[in-house]
């Protein structure tokens, strides 16, 4: 593969919520890169923070949540630095959002194509009626709805269809970055199949990354190239899937996987016991280290690095550090 | 000498009657008079449960497939529109209350979201104390407490760690096994679990399938486990009936229909399920013409007719009955029409 351009560079994000009990490090010290028309995964389970870095990656992140410290370069240009009205414009053209349970916060009172106009006119002004339905209702059959979707109102589309309005919504004004969070969690096994494969022909023929976050690491293994497992608000893991499934590096990761009941052989399936831990009162050292398996002393002292053990496959884990030394 | 014989028929029937049956079961919803604005949620279901030896039987499908509504009939929260659900051989319609203890006894269910059951005012505690109460499981508190740490322990919770708690402070996959352990308390023959670990994480859904496996094989407890993920009842059926709109599209030993599925809903489900490694992905694409999915209309023929690619003419007339094509297999398609095998094979 050819060297791509990075189109989207965090570094070192933390992002805390502030609360009477304490801070809450949701995203604590994140850095990762997403090249230009590459599909990227952000893979964790609940609380690991996953949700609230795509929140920041669009400067959503409201109160009491504030954006600690670290750089989001979108294109070159850092977006945490830029005021207020410019990132309003970036949002939607530049980078786009199809938020969780997008489907359910689509208006009910307005037509799909009024919502869709909307996102049009805010960003390029007002413009004739008979232009805007042209485009919106070519833009709608790029997802595979039919022109009349343009006149309907949600509650008379599936939840597959709504989730499509919501993906043609992402693409409208051709960003560079579009940010999926769990789009299909809602939807039933084929619908979501449908939907993911619209998902990827867009990003595709748009030439746009996707960042694909969710905690399904199946939709995870079918659709992104590249993904990164989040822990506890940290990342543990980065790298190409196709090296990740076979030879996971971290110790979470090889866990997790060991976690997913498959089709193959019964019985074959192990959780892994205990908790996350709270995120107002994270361990000293390793934040995976209460329930690792391998864990040494040193873990329990010193936070790992995110390093790159092998080209491409970057892992925060003293046990691969341990064979660099 | 006729009355002995009597209670002696009773107490054989009473043995003899599988622990749950469905017969025939019906459920519509709508407007009655006319046929139209009716949805039908499940049509002419059958099933018998014989609770010995204990099995966990899957009921899976997509939403519309009527697997909630199963549920519900089955616990007695919906009555039929036709058919019969009987407990023990007393359909539950005629039940008196003392059948009905012995019902919610005996038949105990875990649903799906692990906060919803909880009252948040009161700590967790509660929801032993009631369960212990209502069916007088205990003669103190101290024995009370016994049996609930008991409970708490075989699913794998650490009593110190949950009494006095709030469902706040407990995540869901604690809340979910409180669950289990609640259910556990009555010691059932049979747990209605429906769509327990879907709204749980990965890993802690790993550890709560494997409570439910070792519930029935270390207590006897059988499960009907409603749910739509086909991996996870894969793992843990022994038997599988896969729904589709109200109807059972195929049924059996879930290890042989979900290697070799024989309706071609059931192989489109499976295909569809994203398997977590990128060497096997997703084969071909999937397309469903947006205008059916606006029209999908209640047929008289097989409900599957718009989405199936080897659709026939007969498939609009009449929808097809279950054919036995194995043993303990079942599959609702023409197709399979010829391919029968004897029961006595």
């Amino acid at each position: 593969m050819t060297e791509r351009k990075p189109i989207l560079k965090v570094k070192d994000l933390k992002v805390y919520y502030h609360t009477d009990r304490g801070s809450v490090r949701a995203v604590d010290g994140v850095s990762f890169t997403v090249h230009e028309g590459e599909s990227f995964g952000i893979v964790g389970e609940s609380g690991c923070g996953k949700s609230t870095m795509a929140m920041a990656l669009l400067r959503l992140v409201v109160s009491p949540g504030t954006i600690e410290g670290g750089q989001i370069f979108l294109d070159g240009t850092d977006i945490l630095t830029l005021d207020s009205e410019l990132v309003r414009k970036i949002r939607w053209s530049q980078i786009s959002f199809i938020p969780q349970g997008a489907m359910n916060s689509l208006n009910p009172v307005m037509r799909i194509g009024s919502q869709i106009a909307d996102v049009i006119t805010t960003h390029e002004g007002s413009q004739p009626e008979k232009v805007l339905r042209k485009r919106i209702q070519r833009l709608l059959s790029t997802v595979g709805l039919p022109h009349r979707v343009y006149r309907m109102y949600p509650h008379e589309l599936s939840g597959g269809m709504k989730q499509r309005v919501c993906i043609a919504m992402a693409k409208t004004l051709e960003p560079k970055v579009i940010i999926a969070d769990e789009p299909t969690s809602a939807l039933d096994v084929v619908v979501q199949r449908m939907v993911m494969q619209t998902l990827v022909d867009v990003q595709e023929r748009l030439g746009a990354a996707l960042i694909l976050i969710g905690h399904d690491m199946g939709i995870q293994a079918q659709v992104v190239h590249r993904q990164a497992v989040m822990y506890a608000g940290k990342i543990a893991e980065i790298g190409e899937v196709k090296t990740m499934y076979k030879n996971p590096l971290h110790p979470y990761t090889k866990l997790l996987i060991k976690s997913l009941p498959t089709l193959q052989l019964r019985h074959d399936f192990q959780g892994i016991p205990g908790l996350p831990p709270s995120l107002l009162n994270l361990p000293k050292g390793c934040v995976f280290s209460p329930r690792c398996p391998y864990v040494m002393e040193h873990c329990r002292e010193a936070i790992p690095k995110l390093v790159e053990i092998k080209p491409n496959h970057l892992v925060a884990c003293h046990l691969h550090s341990e064979v660099i030394r | 000498m006729s009355v002995q014989k009597e209670i002696q028929t009773n107490i054989l029937n009473q043995t003899q009657a599988p622990l749950l049956e469905v017969c025939n079961l019906t459920k519509s919803f709508g407007s009655g008079l006319l046929q139209r604005g009716q949805k039908v949620a499940l049509e002419n279901f059958s099933i018998s449960i014989q609770g010995s030896p204990p099995k966990i039987i899957s009921i899976a499908g997509e939403s519309g497939s009527g697997k909630t509504t199963l549920a519900r009939l089955i616990l007695g929260f919906l009555t039929p529109t036709q058919g019969e659900v009987r407990f023990r051989g007393k359909n539950l319609k005629m039940m008196d209350q003392k059948s009905w203890q012995t019902f919610r006894r005996e038949v105990q269910a875990v649903f799906q979201d692990p906060y919803g059951v909880y009252n948040p005012f009161y700590p967790v505690d509660r929801v032993f104390e009631i369960v212990i109460r209502k069916f007088h499981l205990a003669k103190n508190r101290q024995e009370s407490r016994h049996i609930t740490e008991e409970a708490l322990v075989i699913v794998g919770l650490r009593p110190d760690e949950i009494f006095g708690k709030y469902p706040h402070q407990l995540s869901g996959g604690q809340r979910q096994r409180l669950m289990l352990a609640r259910a556990f308390l009555l010691k059932p023959k049979l747990i209605i679990a429906d769509e327990p670990v879907s709204m749980i994480d990965a890993s802690m859904r790993a550890i709560i399938l494997r409570i439910m496996m070792d519930l029935k094989d270390n207590f006897g407890i059988s499960f009907l486990y409603i749910t739509h993920d086909l991996s996870t009842a894969f793992q843990i059926s022994d038997d599988i009936i896969i729904l589709y709109e109200g109807w059972v599209a195929e049924s059996g030993d879930a290890e042989i229909v979900i290697k070799g599925p024989k309706h071609p809903y059931v192989q489109l489900l499976v295909g569809s399920i994203p398997i977590p490694d990128p060497e096997q992905p997703w084969q071909g694409r999937v397309e469903l013409p947006p205008e059916e999915e606006l029209e999908m209309d209640t047929l008289r023929g097989c409900k599957f007719y718009h989405r199936c690619p080897y659709k026939m003419g007969m498939c609009l007339k009449n929808p097809p009955p279950l054919y036995n094509i194995g043993l303990n297999h079942l599959a609702s398609c023409y197709l399979c029409k010829g391919r029968e095998i004897d029961d006595d094979a």
